[in-house]
């Protein structure tokens, strides 16, 4: 019983330190974009942050986004400047279609989850690399 | 006598056919808009559409549109006005307010905030912009 919730533990801190995630907000846009984008790159998540009204578009000054996970463990997950835009027009296209959440595979490289809510015009997705998706039980 | 007479028939004519159409978006989501408030009176017709929310911006179904010379404009869907004015102000560095004619008879003006996200599209017949010195 003891050797279980031990290797439970194991296995829910492992999950827990295990990220390779991206994390996108945008939030108040206006009609041709945003004001403020803040980046944000850590081992095991990196993050994008848009808000209000500007010109500018909610993408990563990089290009390809690589997040390294937290302990190494993880293969590093790559997503190109191509298959983000393909990931953020679907999202969109989503959004147009009033689908307020919903999640995907994307071209097997990668499994995505989006959520809006309409009242505070607030959009998070996640996008995880197919393995930390398999460890997490997300897919 | 006769000159103040034919002044004033003029002036008479453009305030008694005075009217405008207004429509503002205000800071939208992209489901739409939380409030959609219409109003007409007489030949004047307004449509504000502020914060985010789920309905639609535009005119009900009880107001047809505003006519000049038998052309109609249905403002239950002013898609294409719209669309002409988002495709001018997505030009980078664009100016942020202008004008233009659309189908030949209109003249529409509009202008958007950037830092409010607010868009006011204001559509005349072109009888009004010349009364109210437009054109």
């Amino acid at each position: 019983m003891k050797k279980g919730i031990l290797l439970l533990t194991i296995v829910l801190v492992n999950a827990i330190h295990l990220n390779a995630e991206i994390i996108i907000t945008k939030s108040n846009r206006g009609l041709f974009g945003y004001k403020h984008i803040v980046e944000q790159q850590a081992e095991g998540q990196h993050r994008l942050d848009c808000s209000d009204p500007g010109r500018m578009s909610c993408k990563s000054s990089l290009g390809t986004i690589v997040v390294l996970s937290e302990n190494g463990d993880l293969q590093p997950f790559e997503l190109t400047e191509i298959q983000f835009d393909a990931i953020d027009l679907y999202v969109e296209n989503q959004l147009l279609s009033l689908n307020e959440s919903g999640n995907f595979v994307y071209d097997n490289v990668c499994f995505v989850k989006f959520y809006y809510d309409p009242t505070s015009d607030f959009l998070e997705i996640r996008i995880y690399s197919i393995q930390e998706a398999q460890l997490l039980n997300l897919i | 006598m006769i000159k103040f007479g034919l002044a004033g028939l003029i002036v008479f004519n453009c305030l008694s056919a005075f009217s405008y159409t207004i429509i503002t978006k205000d800071n939208g989501g992209w489901f739409g808009f939380r409030t959609v408030t219409e109003s007409h009176s007489g030949p004047n017709h307004q449509l504000a559409c502020a914060d985010p929310g789920r309905m639609k911006c535009e005119f009900g179904t009880a107001f047809g549109g505003i006519t000049q010379g038998g052309e109609v404009i249905n403002l239950q869907s002013f898609e294409p006005i719209e669309k002409m004015i988002l495709d001018l102000l997505a030009i980078e560095n664009s100016i942020l307010a202008g004008e233009f004619y659309f189908e030949s008879d209109f003249f529409i003006k509009y202008s958007y905030d950037l830092n409010t996200d607010r868009l006011t599209i204001e559509i005349y017949t072109l009888h009004e912009a010349s009364c109210l010195g437009f054109i």
